[in-house]
Formats: structure tokens, C-alpha cells, sequence
């Protein structure tokens, strides 16, 4: 016969008097809305990272004008900066969760190197068995259309301004205008082609084909770059890069494009590669609690709409001024 | 002249017995109902795209992100905290209120941890999961009950 486990009395039920029932209840009200308060606080902590849980796949955007360092932001200045797009693509191949990456592109290209690098961080993360698609919006040219291409699949709209694979290097002159104003420039020059470039020295036919040799160079780089990356060989390639713009239309004729569309179609794409539903998380340069703190009670002026167009055109011509390779 | 009415009066006796496997099992599904209104429902819209996810790939194959672990714990410290707080505090959950039953032994807070413990979703707690219900089932005592010297008793009046 199974011996009952009864007994009439234990040690924690006589050490203190029990609280009565209605204590208990109040108690765990108490206790519960405190979990409430606890559990809501911690999710809302969290929700402020919630396109962030969940997520696998990141949206880079590639939005402006392609430089490599400097003073301006990823997105502040409406330009693209090779060292923060990198770390973005860093970030998403070393994220587990990330298996994908969207590159939204709306570029018109920019600096040669700016534009390889990116293309070799783009490598990288695919190197660790991730999808990378190409998503070119209204432009995806030039230095653009390179990083474009080193992607696993580009999807371009039918009007989109793409391919452009050709390189250029401009600037102004100044030399004869400095001799009508009767201004003289010193220039002490060790080596002969110290200062070919120089704004205020005329350039001559030795030195331009000097500097064309170098254009052929980037431009010899560009093609064999998209011929190893879309699969086409150097003499298909060699036909269409010519410098000339393609709409998405033609360039997906061309082979340049995997198809027409925009993001739903690289998501489309990603979904049917990986076989897992498509979660976006866009990942962008975060501001620091200090930086933004300091953005907002900065008192230093804020420079007026003119001013900035101003600057503008200034850098603008800067940049125009240099006999640098661009891909744009 | 004495009163001797009290004597006549009927004898209230509290019997104290373990609690039974059903019993405790109605008890912790009560404690879930009420984990899932005041704990686990903040975070629900957050659990959303995990969820979504698990369509179509095995949650145990599943990659997780920092902050997607970071929720995870966080819940979970949560769900311990529930049960350990109301045992020191009470011993007893709500739900235990309801079935009637509650902790005996030389109860402290860590003597709630150890009992708890359960609940951690890592190796080896995790084989507890499957290993208490059993004990439970055939002893009546959990192996963190025999680990904490605590057992969890079900009390009822008895007129004698």
C-alpha cells in the first residue's frame, strides 16, 4: 500500500506568520505591474533597434558622387565616401544574421580609386557566402557602374543612366589669363613633369599625351574589371566601353544588366537564391550621442543656402582642377 | 460557571501534502498566462520578423544577431526574475495561488535561484527541461527541489 506524503506542519510554514490572502493578492499586483513597467521599458529600449531585429539583409546606399576620405559625411553632403561605405559593408559581413546585401546606387561615379575599393569590400562580403545585388536607381554610371558590377546581380530601372565606362580628367587653364591681367606666377620646378597638371602652365602636347597614357591605364583597368565581373570577354567589353551612357534598357541588352526593375525585384532575386523571406534593415553611418548633442547646440552659425552652393562650385571647380582620373 | 461551547465547535487542521504533478502543472500554465500578458507581450512586435523567419528555416539552424540575443536574454532574465521574486517574496506564484499549493524548506533568495534555474535556455539547464517533468511525474520532487532542500506543497483546511 503506497504510504500517503502527508505531514501537518513544516518549519517554513511556522517560521513567520504567512501574510494573509489579502496582502498576497496586493503583493503580486504590485510585483506584476513592476514586471509590466520592467518588460515595456526593456522592449521600448529595444524597439528603437527593431528594423534592426530580425533583419538579413542591409540596404547600403550609395547616393552621389563617389570620393574616398574626407571632411564630408556618407550622406550629409549628398556624397559618397569610400571609408564609411566600407565599413558599412564590413559591418554587414561580419554580421551572422546579415545573409544580403542591397546596394542601392544613385551615382553618377567619381574617383577611380574610391570606386575600386569600394568594388574589393563588395568582393569580400561576397567571399563570405553572401548575396550582393546591385540596385541602380536614376544613375549607377561610371565608377558607379563599376561597383555595380561586382556585385552578384544588377537590377536596373528601364530609364536608369548606367555603364559609362570610360574615364576622365579635366581642369581649367588659367595660364593666358594670368598674362592678360599682367600677373606672373613663380614656379621653381626640380624634375620635368613636376607640374604638368598646373592650372597656370600651358599644357603641351608631350605632357597631355603623358597624362592620356595614364587615362588609358585606369580605363584599361575599368574594362577588365567589368569583363571579369559580368563574365564578357576583353573584346565584348572593349565595344561598349566606349564612355557612353546606357539606359537600363540597353545596357541589360548589352550585358551589363541581369534585369529590369528596381527593389522589389532584387528582393525577389535574393529571396529565390537564398530560400529565406527577405528582412531590410538599412544600414547607414550612425551618429554619436555626443556628436548629434553637439549638432544641436552648436553656436557656431549655420551657413545660408547660398553660401552652401557657393562652396559648392568652388569644390566643384577644385575638383575639376586636377588632372585626376575620375570615373563619372 | 464555565463555557465549554469551544469544545463543540468544529477543529480546523491544516493538512499539508505534496503537491501533485497535475496540480503543479495547472499551476505553471496559469504563471504562463500570466508571463505572456505582463512579461512576453511588450516584446511580441519585436519577435515578429524572428518569427517570420522561422517559415522557412529551422529556428535551431537560425543565425542570430547581437541585439536579436541581447532580446533573448533579456526575456529570459525577465521570466527567472518572475519566478524567483515571487517565491522569496510570497512562496508562491500566482499561479501557485491558484492551484493552492506553495514552497516548503528553509527557504532563501538563493535557494529560489537554485530552484529557478531551469529556466536558463543554455546546456546543461536545458536538459532539466525534459528531465523535472519526469522526476515530477514519479517523485513529485524536481532535482533542483532536491538541490535546493525545498519541496512544493499543496495545503487544504481539514475540519476534524
Amino acid at each position: 500500500m503506497k504510504k500517503p506524503s502527508i505531514h501537518l506542519s513544516t518549519a517554513a510554514l511556522q517560521k513567520s506568520p504567512a501574510p494573509n490572502t489579502s496582502s498576497r493578492v496586493w503583493v503580486s499586483v504590485l510585483l506584476l505591474f513592476g514586471f509590466l513597467i520592467v518588460a515595456t521599458f526593456t522592449a521600448a529600449l529595444f524597439s528603437r533597434d527593431v528594423d534592426d531585429i530580425g533583419a538579413n539583409t542591409a540596404i547600403i546606399r550609395l547616393i552621389g558622387p563617389i570620393y574616398g576620405d574626407g571632411s564630408s559625411g556618407v550622406f550629409s553632403d549628398g556624397v559618397v565616401g569610400s571609408t564609411q561605405i566600407i565599413e558599412l559593408l564590413e559591418e554587414a559581413r561580419d554580421d551572422d544574421a546579415i545573409t544580403a546585401v542591397i546596394l542601392e546606387i544613385n551615382s553618377p561615379g567619381g574617383s577611380a580609386v574610391a570606386s575600386d575599393e569600394i568594388a574589393q569590400a563588395v568582393k569580400e562580403v561576397r567571399a563570405q557566402n553572401k548575396t550582393v545585388v546591385a540596385w541602380i536607381r536614376e544613375e549607377g554610371a561610371s565608377g558607379a557602374y563599376w561597383i555595380a558590377s561586382s556585385t552578384d546581380y544588377v537590377v536596373a530601372n528601364r530609364m536608369s543612366i548606367t555603364a559609362s565606362i570610360g574615364v576622365i580628367g579635366s581642369y581649367l587653364e588659367f595660364d593666358e589669363f594670368i598674362d592678360d591681367w599682367n600677373v606672373s606666377y613663380n614656379r621653381l620646378v626640380a624634375g620635368d613633369r613636376k607640374d604638368v597638371g598646373d592650372p597656370f602652365v600651358n599644357l603641351n602636347d608631350v605632357n597631355k599625351a603623358f597624362i592620356q597614357t595614364k587615362m588609358n591605364k585606369v580605363h584599361r583597368f575599368f574594362i577588365e574589371e567589368v569583363a571579369q565581373n559580368r563574365k564578357l570577354t576583353i573584346a565584348e567589353t572593349e565595344k561598349i566601353a566606349d564612355g557612353q551612357f546606357m539606359l537600363g534598357v540597353e545596357a541589360k541588352d548589352a550585358g551589363l544588366v541581369d534585369e529590369l526593375g528596381g527593389k522589389d525585384e532584387s528582393i525577389a532575386y535574393i529571396e529565390e537564391k537564398t530560400g529565406a523571406i527577405v528582412i531590410t534593415t538599412v544600414f547607414e553611418h550612425e551618429t554619436g550621442l555626443l556628436e548629434e548633442l553637439f549638432g544641436i547646440f552648436s553656436s557656431a552659425p549655420q551657413p545660408s543656402v547660398a553660401e552652401s552652393v557657393k562652396e559648392q562650385v568652388r569644390g566643384r571647380l577644385l575638383e575639376r582642377n586636377s588632372p585626376v582620373p575620375m570615373l563619372r | 460557571m464555565a463555557d465549554y461551547r469551544y469544545l463543540l465547535a468544529p477543529k480546523v487542521t491544516l493538512v499539508v501534502e505534496q503537491a501533485s504533478f497535475w496540480r503543479r502543472a495547472f499551476a505553471f500554465i496559469i504563471d504562463l498566462f500570466i508571463l505572456d500578458i505582463f512579461i512576453t507581450s511588450p516584446f511580441s512586435s519585436l519577435f515578429e520578423s524572428v518569427v517570420a523567419r522561422t517559415k522557412t528555416i529551422s529556428i535551431f539552424e537560425m543565425t542570430y544577431s547581437t541585439k536579436e540575443i541581447a532580446l533573448i536574454v533579456m526575456l529570459f532574465l525577465l521570466l527567472y526574475l518572475y519566478f524567483v521574486l515571487f517565491e522569496y517574496v510570497l512562496q508562491q506564484t500566482p499561479g501557485m495561488m491558484f492551484a493552492k499549493t506553495k514552497l516548503d524548506g528553509n527557504m532563501s533568495f538563493w535557494t529560489t535561484l537554485v530552484r529557478n534555474s531551469f529556466l536558463f535556455p543554455v546546456l546543461p539547464f536545458i536538459l532539466l527541461w525534459v528531465i523535472e517533468p519526469i522526476m515530477l511525474f514519479f517523485k513529485k520532487r524536481t532535482v533542483l527541489e532536491y538541490a535546493s532542500g525545498t519541496r512544493t506543497v499543496y495545503q487544504r483546511e481539514v475540519m476534524l
